[in-house]
């Protein structure tokens, strides 16, 4: 018996078993309420019973705008998600570089960039409204126009509102991936980059020949997340336009949002965290084959 | 010998000093805490931040800290702990006090917004109140606040103490007279913007509450109700599809005709609009009571006198209605004794005549008992008060139906989308009452 | 020569140009909550719109700061992030490292299934975890809101840490256990100094997740005493008072404050440790 649990204590299970726990004990069982709860037609407060049924799944499928707002979510999450990657992938190779060259500035740099994303969400909301207002008091469009051009209607046009919406919503999240690729950066051997140099590459190919393919693992995880985060958001469009005009930014987090805390419906809001949960797991097989993780080092 | 007389000296003077602190009745309002520290029965009591004694504006602060003071004297064997809660956060903070109540953990008194009692009274978590009230207390209130708090079998459930209504802003100087009807308003509005170059009218057009409970009245006033008696939607069916249709017709109106900015569609809070009216940027808005308040502390004298309020223009001039909202206080302690106490305390701090006098007096709150602007000097004196007291007799609170907030959501949306010409007001209608019956379907039972 | 130090001066300047645009994209909104917490209501609206206010209204910090019980909020979060932070470490790091050093069957779907946790959003197990921890009297105490925290920054925690511990060649290991070391001594001799990195960047993410987390833990607690800061600023958020959206813009930034002296100390940290030869190279 001794050797058994000896047998366990040098296998995997007693190194993870830590981590299972924390997440069995204290999110499995909401996590299973909430599938559970997506098979029934539960309401909050407002009815006490409830009984098992596809139904909530079937109203979410046949509400004639789910569609609809599929579209904008993935607008949303995909350019929201891309632009992220490429501006903070380049602001963390700038200040890689600019550390190794001993510029100064390189804290107060990454600093601004970390309190964007510090920042309560509601409080981004409230500012970049103030910023992209259409009134007089816009910032914005009072120097667009100080410079000549006409106002734009940020804010109450139905394409350029899922534009400042994205905006505001890459400004806030560009640090995760800065930081991220910063740190992942790091641990890039200095052998690496000096090999390729002595076989005189160029800095953009050292990018992408060296740079990129030693990232890759951690821009997978790095994509991975900010999708999943991006997926969930829904407290910076709440409060920079409500889900407005019209549909035109109600992304399906802040579907789920109402749908739960406005209208008590249980039922249909777990059903589309349900399907949130399905395409984010898709998403994420999706990117592990593109950035081939698995050629890279055994997974 | 010296020594003992020293040490007695000073105990009596520690005596001395706890015995009038303990008398003096102002130590025991703190800042967590209400009443005798030391007594017996404690209350836990949620309120919103801006309407206790610790909000962040004096003239509520002092008139509070009074009403608490003179409650914690005549009553010293109760004390209360105070849990405030973010009023900028309604639907969360509701949302909290309905999962609270229904695990048993309700404080024992809570402020509960005033369209969301009847889905406290849905839940029967709120306690009746009818045997701490007098029938001539109970008619004291304004009807619609009494229709809302009441249910079915005559219970009351909530204390109803403060109230707000929406009406039209306009500036004498570019407009003379205060248009009646939609026609006028359009008409005036958009030679404004013609003439002026700024705004004639703005309003809440953007996806929130407040352009469904601002706009709405132009719907109510015809005739148009969004829900029956027992909470079926019903604003598609008949005279009232015709009604709504009018109203959004009016709406697109406003934007097409210049009479309105396209922006409106982003004005997405009572401050946006104080914005417009800081910026100089409008003629007319249609806001809410209390912002005569906030005009006041915005702009300079002379600008403030060019500002005045009229009822909000309506499809015909001899119609009217008017939103209104407002916080109540509700019971959740199911013990008799401290069921007394709680009522006891809020009445003293809110609900009773001198109470609710001096809490709107010092906050811009409209109170909810109609003898309150008789009998109150300021309330009697003051014109603005009491061109609010004329008009609240059009007051009409939202049906606080567990549909609700899924019309609202819907018809929010439908605005918007007459608004940016999206789609047609018969369209965007349609698709609003197909959501929303679907909805119904399935919380109906 | 001078061509070179033309070419090094030019890429320098370059940078440097680079670090102004991100600045000035970055910190422009930010600038403008600075500007809104000292601006008196009548200024907020102000046309044309001004940056620097006439008077710094530094009252409006006073007002937050005593009307409410903002040193308290924030020694919360304090409290609530660095225990979150350690209990995260403490099994995500074991975690990690398996992952990483051990090869097993099902070690993919392990990853996988961890990762889904992630992908449901605080906002909707909340329902059922406000019940849940009513049943086990977990409500309105820091330590059923530390656990959450913990359980919500775990999967990526352990992601993370695992890329990096790829990173650091198995020989490394291998070499210290034939020295006489046990697994676990390896990991915290060799593996953990090299990979400070990495846990650096965990560390910030837990910091900055939990310290902005605002609807679970205002659902999940209650008494005022307990709040953390995310929750506390909305104290100042009103509807149809006087005007205060300077009072909130005020308590937003005593709110990131905090996490700003954190991450500037961290980094230091990190640069002198990196300096101090610790990266393998």
């Amino acid at each position: 018996m001794w050797q058994r649990i000896k047998e366990v204590k040098d296998g995997p299970l007693f190194w993870i078993l830590p981590t299972g726990a924390v997440l069995i004990v204290f999110y499995l069982y909401p996590l299973f309420d909430v599938l559970r709860m997506s098979f029934t037609d539960a309401y909050l407060f407002i009815r006490p019973g409830y009984s098992y049924t596809l139904e909530s799944y079937s109203h979410l499928l046949t509400t004639p705008d789910f569609f609809f707002m599929l579209r904008i979510t993935f607008i949303f999450v995909s350019a929201s998600v891309l632009f992220q990657l490429l501006l903070g992938l380049f602001i963390a190779l700038v200040i890689n570089e600019g550390t190794r060259r001993g510029l100064s500035g390189t804290v107060v740099t990454r600093t601004t960039v970390l309190c964007a994303w510090i920042l309560p969400g509601v409080v981004i909301g409230i500012i970049w409204r103030m910023l992209l207002s259409g009134s007089p008091y816009g910032v914005v469009n009072y120097l667009i126009e100080r410079v000549g051009f006409n106002k734009l209607p940020f804010l109450f046009s139905p394409s350029f509102a899922l534009v400042s919406v994205i905006i505001a919503n890459i400004w806030r999240g560009t640090a995760f991936t800065m930081i991220l690729q910063y740190a992942g950066l790091q641990k890039i051997p200095p052998e690496l980059y000096e090999a390729a140099r002595v076989d005189g590459a160029s800095a953009s190919q050292l990018l992408r020949y060296v740079v990129i393919p030693q990232l890759r693992s951690m821009l997978f995880i790095n994509v991975v997340l900010i999708t999943i985060y991006t997926f969930n958001t829904f407290d910076i469009i709440i409060a920079l336009t409500g889900g407005g005009p019209a549909r035109s930014t109600e992304v399906i987090a802040l579907n789920v949002y109402n749908t739960i805390f406005k209208f008590l419906d249980l039922g249909t809001g777990a059903a589309i965290a349900v399907i949130l949960l399905f395409i984010n797991l898709v998403m994420s097989l999706v990117y592990y084959r593109f950035f081939r993780v698995e050629t890279e080092v055994e997974i | 010998m010296k020594k003992v007389r020293f040490i007695v000296m000073a105990l009596l003077l520690c005596m001395g000093v706890i015995l009038n602190t303990g008398i003096a009745g102002a130590e025991w309002v703190t800042k967590d805490r209400l009443g005798n520290p030391d007594a017996k029965l404690s209350l836990s009591w949620w309120v919103v931040t801006g309407n206790y004694h610790e909000s962040p504006h004096e003239s509520r602060n002092v008139a509070w800290n009074r009403l608490y003071s003179s409650w914690a004297v005549k009553h010293p064997n109760v004390k209360i702990d105070i849990t405030p809660i973010p009023g900028g956060k309604i639907n969360e903070t509701m949302m909290k006090l309905l999962q609270a109540a229904a695990v048993g953990r309700a404080p024992d008194m809570a402020a509960v917004d005033s369209f969301f009692v009847p889905r406290f009274v849905l839940a029967k978590t709120l306690q009746p109140l009818n045997e701490f009230l007098s029938e001539e207390e109970i008619s004291d209130f304004w009807k619609f606040t009494q229709d809302v708090v009441t249910d079915k079998e005559g219970n009351i459930r909530a204390l109803w103490w403060n109230t707000d209504m929406r009406v039209l802003y306009y500036r004498k100087d570019l407009v003379p007279t205060p248009p009646r009807t939609w026609d006028e308003l359009i008409k005036v509005a958009s030679n404004i913007s013609k003439t002026e170059g700024i705004a004639g009218y703005v309003y809440n057009g953007a996806r929130w509450e407040g352009t469904m409970l601002d706009n709405i009245a132009m719907f109510w006033a015809q005739g148009g109700r969004l829900l029956d008696e027992v909470g079926k939607p019903i604003f598609n069916e008949g005279e009232n599809r015709e009604y709504m249709l009018d109203l959004f017709r009016f709406l697109k109106r406003t934007v097409d005709s210049g009479a309105s900015p396209r922006r409106v569609v982003d004005i997405k809070s009572y401050d946006d609009m104080n914005a417009e009216v800081k910026a100089g940027a409008t003629a007319m808005f249609l806001g809410g009571n209390w912002q005569i308040r906030q005009l006041r502390e915005i702009l300079s004298p002379e600008e403030f006198k060019k500002w005045d309020a009229a009822l909000i223009p309506q499809k015909t001039a001899d119609i009217a209605s008017t939103g209104t909202g407002g916080w109540t206080f509700g019971i959740f302690t199911t013990d008799p004794v401290r069921q007394r106490e709680a009522f006891n305390f809020l009445w003293a701090a809110y609900g009773s005549r001198n109470a609710m006098a001096t809490a709107c007096e010092a906050a811009g709150y409209l109170p909810t008992r109609k003898s309150v602007y008789q009998d109150f000097s300021f309330f009697k004196a003051d014109p603005w008060n009491q061109k609010w007291a004329e008009m609240l007799k059009y007051g009409k609170p939202r049906p606080g139906f567990p549909i609700y907030p899924t019309v609202s959501e819907h018809l929010q949306i439908a605005i918007g989308a007459v608004l940016t010409g999206i789609k047609s007001p018969e369209v965007a209608l349609d698709d609003a009452w197909t959501e929303v019956l679907r909805e119904y379907e399935r919380i109906k039972d | 020569m001078i061509r070179d130090s033309f070419k090094v001066r030019g890429m320098d300047i370059t940078l440097y140009m680079c670090y102004f645009v991100i600045i000035a994209f970055f910190i422009g909104p930010l600038l403008w909550v600075v500007s809104l917490s000292l601006k008196t209501p009548s200024e907020i609206f102000a046309y044309p719109p001004q940056l620097i206010p006439n008077r710094l209204a530094i009252e409006n910090y006073a007002t937050v700061w005593t009307r409410s019980h903002i040193p308290l909020w924030i020694f919360n979060s304090f409290k609530i992030v660095m225990f979150t932070v350690i209990g995260c470490l403490s099994v995500s790091i074991p975690a990690a490292f398996a992952f990483s050093r051990f090869r097993f069957k099902g070690k993919r779907e392990a990853m996988f299934g961890i990762l889904a946790f992630q992908m449901i959003s605080p906002m909707i197990i909340l329902i059922p975890l406000y019940r849940y921890f009513s049943a086990l009297n977990l409500l309105d105490t820091h330590l059923g809101l530390v656990m959450i925290y913990i359980a919500v920054q775990t999967p990526f925690t352990v992601w993370l840490l695992k890329g990096f511990f790829d990173s650091i060649p198995q020989s490394l290991d291998d070499a210290a256990m034939v020295d006489g070391c046990s697994r676990i001594q390896a990991l915290f001799r060799i593996i953990l100094p090299i990979s400070v990195p990495g846990i650096a960047a965990a560390i910030v993410f837990i910091i900055v997740q939990s310290w902005s987390q605002f609807i679970v833990p205002f659902i999940l607690l209650t008494n005022l005493k307990l709040l953390p800061i995310s929750v506390g600023i909305f104290h100042f958020q009103f509807v149809q008072v006087e005007i205060s959206t300077q009072l909130l813009a005020a308590a937003s930034i005593l709110a990131i404050l905090p996490v700003i002296l954190i991450f500037v100390v961290l980094q230091r940290f990190i640069v002198q440790f990196l300096i101090a030869g610790a990266v393998k190279g």
